[in-house]
């Protein structure tokens, strides 16, 4: 049995174009990133050259990131809602020893890092003026992601 | 629909098609039937998922009033919900929920060609033709249809006859050259969206430009996306069929006129 929030207004009318987006609402099965904001285009560059690394790149036979971490970085930067966090810093990004990808916020004092593995699944470390606060694996979703993003951001 | 040839090109930028249909709600089809239906076609469609549904969309050309806001909760037994049945290429895909029958394909592989509105649009029939039966064998009723729609989704890939999106105008007719321009040379970003409403108000062609990422070419694109959408003369199939033509027209000559000469070669168009 689930309980449901249930809004009167169920069809979404098109009158203008402008209030239903093209793409199907949601039928498309291929999603391209869409690029948003220059903090997330300038990202994605930065994880799409991560792609031409060679073999051994870190002289400890490191494989370049896998497929699978370049892909769940893309789907990480898909979960951030951009239309809240537009103006975001554009993150450090590095290669990870084994095929994983890193990605670094810096606000203030409060930074946020992120360690997508090469299998794929994603840990995050949030530290306050160097010192630890929480860590931990992150689901990708929307909110999960929302309350690490406002964290950083927040000032309080 | 125009009497000029329609415009083909050889290579076309197009990496995903959806043609789908949406109807009244067919109130009787159950989860349990999706399992059902997933056994009549399983040996086509061997992966499923679940999604969440979508909510319906209709193209309105009579102004409507503002709906009342009014929320409230309820508890219901069955959630909402959409199955997704793959293929086992990857490249066909079902999308099946209480209101909307949908089948997409899309491109996985750099060499899978795109297969043309001839084949997709016989296999779209076929498969909405199984599905029908299916209904009629389970007693659930003729699907009501409301809406038809036929989306294609374009990849334009950066370094092919475009290098920044300061030169989005050598890919799209409506931006301009600005590159004598004093300041605003070098756009951050370029969205458009833009709509047009197909003759004798039987849809609209939605038309959205954005620059994104292609996952299967690990590449910036500019994603070109053109969706047909309306009512059908009526829900019998000839009338979907002939819906689907239209929007498929209006798709390729609205491609072929939003897009460059210049872009036109690069994807080899005929005639």
């Amino acid at each position: 049995m689930t309980v449901v929030m249930e809004l009167p207004a169920t069809t979404l009318v098109s009158q203008s174009g402008e209030r239903v987006e093209a793409g199907g609402q949601g039928a498309q099965w291929t999603k391209g990133i869409a690029i948003s904001s220059r903090w997330a285009a300038e990202t994605v560059k930065r994880v799409l050259a991560l792609t031409s690394l060679p073999h051994d790149w870190d002289s400890y036979g490191s494989p370049p990131p896998s497929q699978v971490a370049i892909f769940a970085s893309y789907g990480l930067l898909n979960s951030i809602p951009k239309t809240v966090f537009e103006d975001l810093p554009i993150p450090f990004v590095a290669p990870v020893s084994g095929g994983g990808i890193q990605l670094e916020w810096n606000v203030g004092a409060r930074e946020l890092e992120l360690h997508v593995m090469p299998d794929g699944s994603t840990q995050f470390l949030k530290t306050l003026g160097g010192e630890a606060l929480d860590e931990g694996p992150l689901r990708l979703s929307p909110i999960a992601t929302r309350e690490l993003f406002a964290w950083l951001t927040s000032t309080r | 629909m125009s009497e000029k040839p329609l415009p083909a090109f050889e290579e076309p930028p197009v990496i995903e098609t959806v043609l789908g249909v949406q109807f009244a709600q067919v109130q009787l089809l159950s989860i349990l039937h999706f399992g059902l239906y997933w056994e009549q076609i399983r040996e086509t469609y061997s992966q499923q998922e679940i999604k969440p549904a979508l909510i319906p969309v209709v193209e309105e050309f009579e102004s409507q009033p503002a709906p009342e806001v009014n929320v409230k909760f309820s508890v219901v037994s069955e959630p909402e919900l959409r199955c997704w049945f793959i293929d086992s290429t990857s490249t066909r895909l079902i999308q099946l929920q209480k209101d909307r029958f949908i089948r997409n394909w899309r491109k996985v592989k750099p060499e899978d060609a795109y297969p043309h509105y001839d084949i997709l649009k016989p296999e779209f029939r076929a498969e909405w033709e199984r599905f029908c039966g299916f209904l009629e064998k389970n007693r659930l009723g003729a699907p009501d249809v409301n809406q038809c729609e036929v989306t294609y989704v374009n990849h334009i890939e950066i370094g092919k006859g475009w290098e920044s999106l300061g030169e989005a105008h050598k890919v799209i007719k409506l931006v301009s050259d600005m590159a004598t321009a004093d300041l605003l040379r070098q756009p951050e970003l370029v969205r458009m969206n833009t709509s047009y409403a197909l003759p004798n108000n039987k849809g609209r062609l939605h038309v959205a430009l954005q620059p994104a990422i292609s996952q299967h070419l690990s590449k910036e694109v500019l994603q070109l996306t053109l969706t047909a959408r309306g009512r059908p003369t009526s829900p019998n199939l000839r009338d979907i069929m002939e819906w689907f033509d239209l929007g498929h027209d209006w798709i390729v000559r609205g491609f072929a006129d939003l897009t460059t000469p210049q872009m036109h070669t690069v994807w080899r168009r005929t005639p």
